[in-house]
């Protein structure tokens, strides 16, 4: 067992956000209705799942190339809490969603969602194992890119989801989606794929926004918490940058 | 039974979870271990995803589409030549195949990336002409005339102008979405460990 001053540092931060976190989930079960800051995008996701079920034209949702096994793991587990979230109501319609994954797990992942939001409807038999799809390893980037464009181009889809780890081959996927006029959500943790889809779409999920998808969507206190403690968290490493500036420039 | 379906997930990915941070953080042999599991757990799922690749491009096939027919035919003569290089009868099939085929097609389709991104560019100037997409394309002016040999005093100001506004306004709001980031993650990361979020088990 290695015991050093940044490990001991970084689980002091995970237990102290950890009881911070359980003391605000019980806060918001017992005062429930609580504002959270528009942010249009999600309003815009539940619009478009909705549109795309009335006018019978699915939505393609790609969950992106993270693993679940590695660093890009939060990125893929906010992209599956929003597919979890939506999925139901997408499954409703007539026509799949068609979700998309350039990982493994990631497709293992959704395949299992998808297929439990038919059973929670009540009709198993309509799932079809199509609806998920592998589309190319994480590691080929503008393949899975490349992909994701040609799925786009046969013009089966409504809209276009796109949350998760991606990086500049978002450009790909999303200007396959402008030129079939499909309405975009994008988000996600990289910077690159960031500016790419501010140049595409004004429904952009900018970086921790990302995150929140479970606490726009679903509204669960626990959801509503993690937020109140990421500002808790921001608030803090903000004074602690504030203080390192003022002493470097004190003690020079 | 039904009770237990749904809890051993629950308790098998707190155990994990927990198992997980306390190796990275105190006892690496343990973090070793469980990601020596989780990647071999992965492997098993890429290959999943392999087979749902192959049956869905059959199925097309079969319906007549020729670039499914392509796919199935490449992914079996790369399966078939790393069959032949496990047991000798070729040597190096595989990385030659990444090599002359795989990685030049990547960077083709990588080099048109800024073409789309300058398409982008002009395209959401025409859609939203507001201050913003100004602002943009006034960006996007001094960037490129930066990196632009252009004479004497001209091209300085320009180079000045364009490395004052990467390391000032680039910079800095590229540190604030990157903590915003780390923080999200932790948030979530918790959420995972406390058995909020399950994307595991409905």
């Amino acid at each position: 067992m290695t015991f050093s001053t940044s490990s001991s540092i970084a689980l002091l931060l995970i237990l102290i956000s950890t009881v911070i976190l359980v003391y605000l989930t019980r806060l918001y079960r017992s005062r429930p209705s609580v504002g959270l800051r528009s942010v249009e995008a999600y309003q815009a996701i539940q619009r478009q799942a909705a549109r795309a079920v009335e006018s019978g034209r699915g939505i393609h949702f790609s969950l992106g190339r993270g693993s679940l096994g590695k660093a890009t793991n939060p990125a893929s587990l906010a992209a599956l809490s929003a597919l979890q979230n939506l999925s139901k109501d997408a499954c409703a319609g007539d026509k799949p969603p068609m979700v998309t994954a350039g990982d493994g797990t990631l497709f293992v992942a959704s395949q299992d969602l998808v297929r439990g939001s038919y059973e929670e409807l009540g009709r198993p038999g309509a799932y079809q194992s199509q609806t998920s799809m592998f589309v190319a390893p994480g590691n080929s980037p503008m393949t899975y890119g490349a992909s994701l464009s040609e799925i786009i181009n046969k013009g089966e889809h409504g809209s276009n989801l796109v949350l998760g780890h991606f990086g500049s081959e978002l450009a790909l996927i999303a200007e396959a989606a402008d030129r079939e006029q499909l309405e975009q959500i994008i988000g996600s943790d990289d910077l690159t794929a960031l500016a790419v889809a501010m140049s595409v779409t004004e429904d952009v999920i900018i970086g921790e926004e990302l995150y929140a998808a479970a606490a726009y969507l679903q509204g669960e206190p626990a959801h509503i918490a993690s937020l109140q403690l990421q500002d808790i968290l921001r608030i803090l490493v903000a004074i602690s940058i504030l203080i390192a500036a003022l002493v470097s420039l004190v003690i020079g | 039974m039904n009770q237990i379906k749904r809890s051993l997930p629950l308790i098998l990915a707190y155990v994990f979870g927990v198992l997980a941070l306390i190796g990275l953080l105190f006892v690496p042999v343990i973090a070793k271990t469980l990601t020596g599991w989780a990647g071999f757990l992965a492997a098993i799922a890429l290959l999943i995803g392999i087979i749902n690749l192959l049956t869905v491009h059959s199925r097309r096939l079969v319906r007549g589409n020729v670039y499914s027919g392509v796919l199935v035919l490449s992914l079996s003569a790369v399966v078939l030549l790393g069959a032949t290089d496990y047991i000798g009868l070729t040597t190096g099939g595989v990385s030659a195949v990444f090599k002359h085929v795989q990685a030049p097609l990547e960077a083709a389709v990588a080099s048109m990336l800024a073409f789309f991104l300058l398409f982008s560019g002009v395209r959401i100037v025409q859609r939203r002409p507001n201050g913003w997409a100004i602002l943009f394309i006034v960006a996007v002016i001094i960037f490129l005339l930066g990196r632009t040999p252009l004479p004497g005093l001209v091209g300085d100001a320009f180079v000045g102008l364009s490395d004052f506004l990467t390391d000032v306004f680039v910079s800095a709001g590229m540190r604030g979405i990157l903590i915003g980031i780390a923080l999200g993650a932790i948030a979530v990361s918790i959420r995972v460990l406390m058995g909020t979020d399950r994307p595991y088990n409905r």
